[in-house]
């Protein structure tokens, strides 16, 4: 398989190897055949060059030696047969260059020829000298005409020789050029090869490699695309089929986990869903049991009204029109008040639209502001708005009052258990960028890890007590209309959050300007009209004196006509540290107290009574709507008679004091 | 004058003889190839023969070429066509100066060891590496001779100098010159002749010019058979006349003359006839060949039996067989021939002087 596998390796390499083989070799051809026939042009011409001059100067030191010898007849000393001898070694060394030389066979033969003929012409040249030193005569006139013969000889040899060797490097010549000629020949015949065998090359790259490659970057292209069906051909070579089957395995991979990964996000966006729509109903939820005691005050008010209303009305004489006057006016504001609490909470626990559109700021924050208030007055702590601009804001107005309900919820969950503290909600409009900032400020611990709050499931909280959903949907709500919201710590600690909302489009920005705002209803420093404070009551022995404990002056009034009514004395005490006073101060039988209170909470008061006057402890009634508070739980598995549910019938109350009392 | 072709190739194809089976192209055993004259073949051939029977000769063949005269033409015929035998790793040859230098570009060309047995022209040592010879330069003989004149006249001498015009007697002849320190010893002859080509009237003339100058001693710087050519004129008109010849000479008693004739001819020679081995080497020589040698076949003898030593000691190519040339006397022990030690120097000119001056009159 690894043999096979490679096999278009090989062939690549074969190719490219074969390619630069012939072309190294035919560059390797070309260079030594263009370098030989240079250097042989060179050698040649050094050659024509030298030859001419051996020529020059051989034929120039016979001549020498002839017209010296041609002088013996008169002039044949021992100096002039040394110089003629001398002349001679001129050509003898002149030729004897050409013996460690290259020569033909044919030139070789003619040069010892040559050099044989002119040892002849000196040897008859230098005899006939001797004869003319030694006299002259015939003999010596034969050796010298023998001499020049012998040199003429010479010269027709020499002549002869160079002929041959220029008719060599003639032919020399010729066979360069003819080198030349073919080296032209083979230059174009190389460069035509090469070019046929780089197109082939490139043909079968191209088909082999190129094509192949191409398919695959259009089928990862279509797979990147999302069309995960898309297949690669599975023919070619094997590399390219192994590759294509491999790639083919990893597309069907990539199409199951892609189904798998869409249908767990399908999951996951449910789920995520799920636990947005659970993390909201649990805020308002968690809000409800509030709620559920803040309707309930209201709704004691309207029974026990209507009650009184109806026990007057059958009583003679009738009630005079003030006087009914006197016992409708409650009924109305309770109820007007109990209706727009239910509003706000339909209003905020509705599933939101998706419809992004123009939203009042400041009363989506009002509603919400509305329904904590209460909660907040409950746990001992403050909520104020300052400066939010009646401007709209560009949101989904379900999903503002979301955001503004966690905001709250959040400031409210770090705040209470601390006995105290206070969330302050401002705003301003940013002209420039046309956003609504919201400050949410408390006085709570501060943020353990700012970078980290906005993270889904990251929560402070215990287990439990929330999803670690709220402050990631303030965050995705606020960005999905085109918001922010960043996390800091306060100065002077607690947490500080501040959200910018778009402005809506046709806010003009320049059309406000910031409102100061009344204290929020049932602020500390607000007096509560109508109540009647434990101050202000004054006790007596007889007939019975029941106390009653509740923050609502509403429900604190209709508390006391009903057991006026009755022919009870009624000491009223809105909050625990007024009923401790009146506790003692003495000549208390009954104690009726509501749970949930500014301050201090009923329970406290209950648990002090049992200690403190635990004659009373028997003549304790809660009167609560809130079924929630904790606290009740071992109170009620000890005394289950103990709590009389709001909202409650005037003859149920009754029936309670009277079993209460009877106990 | 060069040969014709056809008749050259006949000429080689009659002398080349195999000792040991044919020539295989370029994967046989090693060629070595001699040339010159036929008493070179036959010390070439006895060297051989004493390499056969000592039993240590190492796989070979060889070729025995016969050069047909002492002219450069038969010898580059010969070089020509010995080069073209794939095998062939050494020539020893060839017969003289003259042919050996002719020669020495064909084998340096085609990379072919040379080795000369008596060359002694002073070019030669610029021939080329593959080129070696077995004798000194001229340029020390001539000094050698010289010192032999001034030995045998110390009062000072007339010389007649004959020598060949060519490359040995003009290279010895100048050397003669150059040494000689003229004053007591003038030259009074300085005569040159043609080799191979002497004429009655050459003779006449040189007895003529002895007739004119009186010399006291006649220095022959060329070869014995023009020496045969004049010897009977001189002994003619002087007896006495003592002749100092140079080392060509030597080959004289080869010539059909009895030793008589030679008398009153002294000459320098590369090796030492009272040698022992020397002579036993030339007595079986002259019991082989019918005919005395000299100290050029003792040279040829040692130079082929170097060879097959170097084949010996597994030198197959021409260039294993230079370099074992080249390392004798220094990484290896010069190698013992008859003539003494041989080792060679960067020309390929063997080292140190070794002449000896021989008399036909002493006998041998």
């Amino acid at each position: 398989m690894r043999g096979r596998a490679s096999s278009l390796r090989r062939r690549i390499r074969l190719t490219l190897a074969g390619l630069a083989g012939v072309g190294l070799v035919g560059v390797a051809v070309l260079v030594r055949v263009s370098t030989s026939a240079h250097a042989r042009s060179v050698e040649a011409t050094a050659d024509f060059v030298e030859d001419e001059r051996i020529s020059d100067r051989v034929t120039r030191a016979v001549i020498r030696q002839f017209a010296v010898a041609a002088a013996f007849p008169t002039s044949a000393t021992e100096r002039d047969r040394e110089e003629f001898l001398a002349t001679g070694l001129v050509v003898h060394d002149e030729l004897r260059r050409y013996l460690f030389g290259e020569l033909t066979p044919d030139e070789r033969v003619r040069l010892a020829g040559l050099r044989e003929a002119h040892q002849r012409f000196e040897v008859q040249a230098v005899q006939a000298a001797a004869l003319f030193g030694g006299g002259g005569g015939g003999e010596a006139d034969r050796a010298l005409a023998s001499m020049a013969v012998l040199a003429d000889e010479f010269l027709e040899g020499l002549e002869g020789f160079f002929v041959l060797r220029l008719d060599a490097l003639d032919q020399l010549q010729r066979t360069q050029e003819a080198l030349l000629e073919q080296l032209r020949w083979g230059v174009m015949l190389l460069a035509v090869g090469l070019l046929g065998l780089s197109l082939a090359a490139a043909w079968e790259l191209n088909r082999r490699v190129a094509r192949p490659l191409h398919a695959l970057a259009q089928v990862t292209e279509q797979i990147a695309a999302g069309n995960l069906e898309a297949r690669l051909p599975t023919g070619g070579d094997d590399e390219f089929r192994t590759l294509a089957r491999r790639f083919n395995r990893m597309a069907v991979a990539l199409e199951q986990r892609t189904d798998q990964l869409t249908r767990a996000l399908a999951e996951v966006k449910e789920a995520q869903a799920e636990l947005v729509e659970s993390e909201k109903l649990g805020a308002v939820g968690r809000m409800s049991a509030g709620f559920a005691h803040e309707i309930n005050n209201p709704l004691t008010s309207v029974l026990g009204y209507a009650d009184l209303l109806f026990e007057r009305v059958a009583t003679d004489p009738p009630p005079g029109p003030a006087e009914v006057q006197d016992l409708l006016d409650p009924i109305r504001s309770e109820a007007t008040r109990a209706r727009t609490l239910v509003r706000s909470l339909l209003q905020v626990a509705r599933r939101p639209e998706g419809a992004v559109g123009s939203v009042p700021v400041r009363e989506a924050l009002e509603v919400v502001v509305g329904l904590r208030s209460y909660a907040f007055r409950q746990a001992g702590l403050e909520l104020w708005t300052d400066g939010v601009p009646h401007v709209s804001v560009r949101a989904d107005p379900h999903l503002l009052q979301g955001i503004f309900l966690n905001l709250i919820n959040n400031a409210y969950d770090a705040m209470c258990g601390l006995g105290g503290g206070t969330l302050t909600i401002s705003g301003d409009v940013s002209a420039t960028d046309r956003v609504v900032e919201l400050d949410f400020t408390d006085t709570g611990p501060g943020l353990p890890d700012p970078d980290r709050i906005f993270e889904p499931f990251f929560t402070t909280k215990a287990v439990g007590e929330g999803t670690g959903l709220g402050l990631s949907l303030v965050h995705q709500f606020v960005t999905s209309f085109g918001g922010s919201v960043r996390a800091v710590d306060a100065d002077g600690g607690g947490a500080r959050f501040v959200v910018r909302v778009p402005l809506a489009e046709e806010e003009a920005v320049d059309d406000f300007l910031p409102v100061d705002d009344p204290p929020p209803p049932g602020a500390p420093g607000v007096d509560a009209a109508g109540t009647t404070t434990a101050a202000a009551a004054t006790a007596t022995a007889d007939p019975l004196t029941v106390l009653v404990v509740e923050d609502e002056p509403h429900l604190l009034l209709l508390h006391r006509r009903i057991l006026e009514r009755h022919g009870m004395r009624v000491v009223s005490a809105t909050g625990v540290e007024e009923a401790r006073r009146a506790l003692e101060r003495g000549s208390i039988d009954l104690v009726v107290s509501d749970v949930k209170m500014p301050g201090e909470s009923g329970v406290v008061l209950f648990e002090e009574v049992r200690e403190h006057h635990p004659q009373l402890a028997g003549r304790f009634l809660f009167v609560t709507g809130d079924a929630t508070v904790p606290e009740l739980v071992p109170i009620l598995r000890d005394h289950k008679e103990i709590v009389l549910w709001k909202p409650f019938r005037t003859e149920d109350y009754l029936d309670r004091i009277r079993a209460v009392l009877g106990a | 004058m060069a040969l014709p072709s056809a008749t050259l190739r006949s000429c080689l194809l009659a002398a080349a003889h195999l000792l040991t089976g044919g020539c295989a192209e370029g994967s046989g055993p090693p060629l070595i190839a001699v040339a010159g004259g036929t008493a070179y073949l036959d010390a070439a051939r006895l060297a051989v023969q004493e390499a056969e029977e000592a039993g240590t000769l190492p796989p070979f063949d060889t070729l025995f070429l016969v050069e047909v005269s002492n002219r450069a033409a038969p010898a580059l015929a010969i070089a020509g066509e010995v080069v073209s035998h794939p095998d062939l790793v050494a020539v020893v040859g060839h017969a003289n100066s003259a042919s050996s230098l002719a020669t020495a570009q064909i084998y340096n060309q085609s990379e072919v060891v040379q080795i000369a047995p008596t060359s002694t022209a002073p070019a030669y040592s610029e021939a080329g590496p593959w080129s070696f010879r077995m004798v000194p330069s001229d340029a020390r003989q001539g000094l050698f001779l010289v010192e032999r004149v001034a030995e045998a006249f110390p009062d000072g001498a007339r010389i007649a100098l004959f020598y060949v015009n060519d490359d040995y007697g003009r290279g010895i002849r100048n050397a003669v010159r150059a040494t000689l320190p003229g004053g007591r010893f003038p030259l009074v002859v300085d005569l040159p002749h043609l080799e191979g080509d002497v004429k009655d009237q050459d003779v006449r003339r040189g007895i003529a010019a002895l007739e004119a100058a009186s010399p006291d001693v006649i220095l022959w710087l060329a070869r014995p058979e023009v020496l045969a050519r004049f010897l009977p004129s001189i002994r003619e008109q002087w007896p006495a006349l003592p002749i100092i010849a140079g080392d060509a000479v030597a080959r004289a008693l080869t010539l059909s003359h009895e030793p008589s004739f030679w008398r009153g001819v002294a000459y320098s020679d590369f090796v030492d006839p009272a040698d022992p081995d020397v002579a036993a080497f030339l007595t079986r020589f002259e019991a082989r060949v019918g005919t005395r040698g000299s100290g050029g076949e003792v040279l040829v003898r040692d130079a082929v039996r170097m060879v097959l030593e170097a084949i010996r000691d597994g030198s197959r190519t021409s260039a294993e067989i230079r370099a074992w040339l080249e390392s004798l006397g220094s990484r290896r022990a010069a190698f013992e021939g008859l003539s003494g030690q041989v080792a060679f120097d960067p020309a390929g000119d063997v080292r140190g002087s070794r002449f000896v001056l021989r008399r036909f009159d002493e006998g041998g």
